[in-house]
């Protein structure tokens, strides 16, 4: 019984839905000033994103007689389904809620909702701009899914486990696996910016090309819910990252320092690149990531 | 407290869609001015975007044409309330210099209804934000009238 009442709240409030919200909200906050300033502007106020939210949550939500209501409605939710399972198996501060064997492969396949959730979302709204968003997402999907799975396989060929936890463990006593597999490090990284859809990748919500992209019917609930989603990814994307390549935290300060210098590392990406057209973007993932990350998973599994 | 959260995330958080119908871009240009990095309009929390779906206000610049009119109604009707109308520059309000054209169908506010009028050919962009904020302050009367 305890048991259960521990991993609901896990999963609801403390590494789970509140917590993640919170410091996701912030980063997304962070994000925006940060590129205000970087573009000479003062930028929004600290409670933007939970003011945006709010707003949305208190609006009159259409649903389009084109769009497919059950799906249209439960994109968002998957997602934000997706992101929370793996938030439990991260061990933010030193140990994870949830532990399993093979937690690595279930994460991987978890991280991969939020884009499939934006497919569903494009293809289920019934708007030309939306089936746009959704086939350039999935032809992205197929440039940054492989370099993303294979870094972070180069790490359980490296332990000879898929346990999240032993990686984390590994790098307590050994130091980050990013000095041992920098190329490796370097793959994840550059696919975490497609995986939060920030420029050079943004293809898939380019606002100046196709409106909305996938979320161009949404209003109102289903909008502020991608709105959570949209902070949740900038929580956990990064702790992921974080967990994997970058040494983990011994303690949720360190841990989230860790994750706010990846957040300006994305940031600084972004406001100074261009965004690459799609077939660029398919190309540069599928030329200079995925040989990154298979030289490394190379030398995981034949030096060691 | 709820009204409370509500009120201040509305006034918070404008979300503004900028619809040029039939004028000489003058106007269009100012509202790209005011959202741009010289007088920022996000530290508001203003955000610009594409669809009328997101948006909170329609920022209406320009005369309402033949060709405009019904498009016009209909992406009225397709913004989720609680919505405003912004009538940006003196084409809007009256059709100023058009007001005898051919194509001229009347003042915006015989098509929508209008919620801020800010005159100017064009406004400048601190006209845009004076009127905003004018805007935001309407919202917390409107919502305690009702």
């Amino acid at each position: 019984m305890i048991e259960i009442l521990e991993t609901l709240f896990g999963l609801f409030v403390c590494p789970g839905f509140i917590f993640s919200l919170i410091v996701g909200g912030l980063f997304y906050w962070f994000y925006r000033k940060l590129r205000a300033r970087m573009q000479a502007r003062i930028g929004p106020p600290w409670y933007q994103f939970f003011a945006d939210v709010m707003k949305l949550f208190s609006k009159d939500s259409i649903i389009p007689s084109r769009a497919r209501g059950y799906l249209f409605v439960l994109a968002p939710i998957f997602s934000i389904i997706g992101l929370l399972l793996v938030v439990v198996m991260l061990p933010i501060g030193a140990c994870s809620l949830m532990q399993s064997p093979e937690s690595l492969i279930m994460a991987m396949y978890f991280l991969a909702f939020p884009g499939l959730a934006l497919i569903i979302a494009g293809v289920s709204s019934g708007s030309p701009y939306g089936a746009i968003g959704a086939s350039r997402e999935a032809r992205m999907m197929v440039g940054y899914e492989l370099p993303y799975v294979i870094s972070a396989l180069t790490l359980a060929f490296h332990l000879k486990s898929l346990d999240i936890m032993s990686i984390v463990n590994y790098q307590f006593e050994n130091g980050a696996f990013l000095l041992k597999y920098p190329l490796a490090s370097i793959a994840s990284v550059i696919c975490l910016l497609p995986k939060i859809c920030r420029r050079p990748f943004d293809a898939p919500e380019a606002d100046t090309e196709i409106i909305g992209g996938p979320l161009t019917e949404y209003s109102g609930i289903p909008l502020g819910l991608f709105e959570l989603v949209n902070a949740l990814k900038w929580f956990i994307f990064p702790a992921f990252a974080v967990t994997l390549f970058f040494g983990g935290g011994t303690n949720i300060i360190e841990f989230l320092l860790k994750c706010l210098g990846l957040v300006i590392l994305i940031t600084i990406i972004d406001v100074i690149f261009p965004r690459f057209r799609i077939d660029q973007s398919f190309k540069f993932l599928l030329k200079i990531a995925l040989p990154l990350a298979i030289i490394d998973l190379l030398r995981s599994v034949i030096w060691i | 407290m709820l009204d409370t959260l509500r009120k201040f995330a509305r006034k918070k958080s404008p979300w503004i869609m900028h619809l040029p119908c039939g004028g000489c871009n003058g106007c269009d240009i100012e509202v790209v001015a005011a959202l741009t990095p010289k007088y920022d309009a996000e530290r508001f929390g203003v955000l610009q975007r594409g669809t009328p779906r997101h948006a909170d206000i329609l920022m209406v610049t320009g005369i309402v044409t033949a060709q405009v009119k019904d498009r016009l109604k209909r992406i009225y009707d397709l913004t989720p309330d609680p919505k405003y109308v912004f009538a940006f520059g003196s084409c809007a309000i009256d059709g100023d210099i058009f007001n005898e054209g051919y194509a001229f169908k009347g003042p915006l506010d015989q098509v929508i209804p209008v919620d801020i009028y800010v005159p100017g050919c064009p406004p400048r962009p601190e006209a845009l934000i004076d009127g905003l904020v004018k805007l935001l302050n309407k919202i917390d009367l409107k919502q305690s009238i009702e």
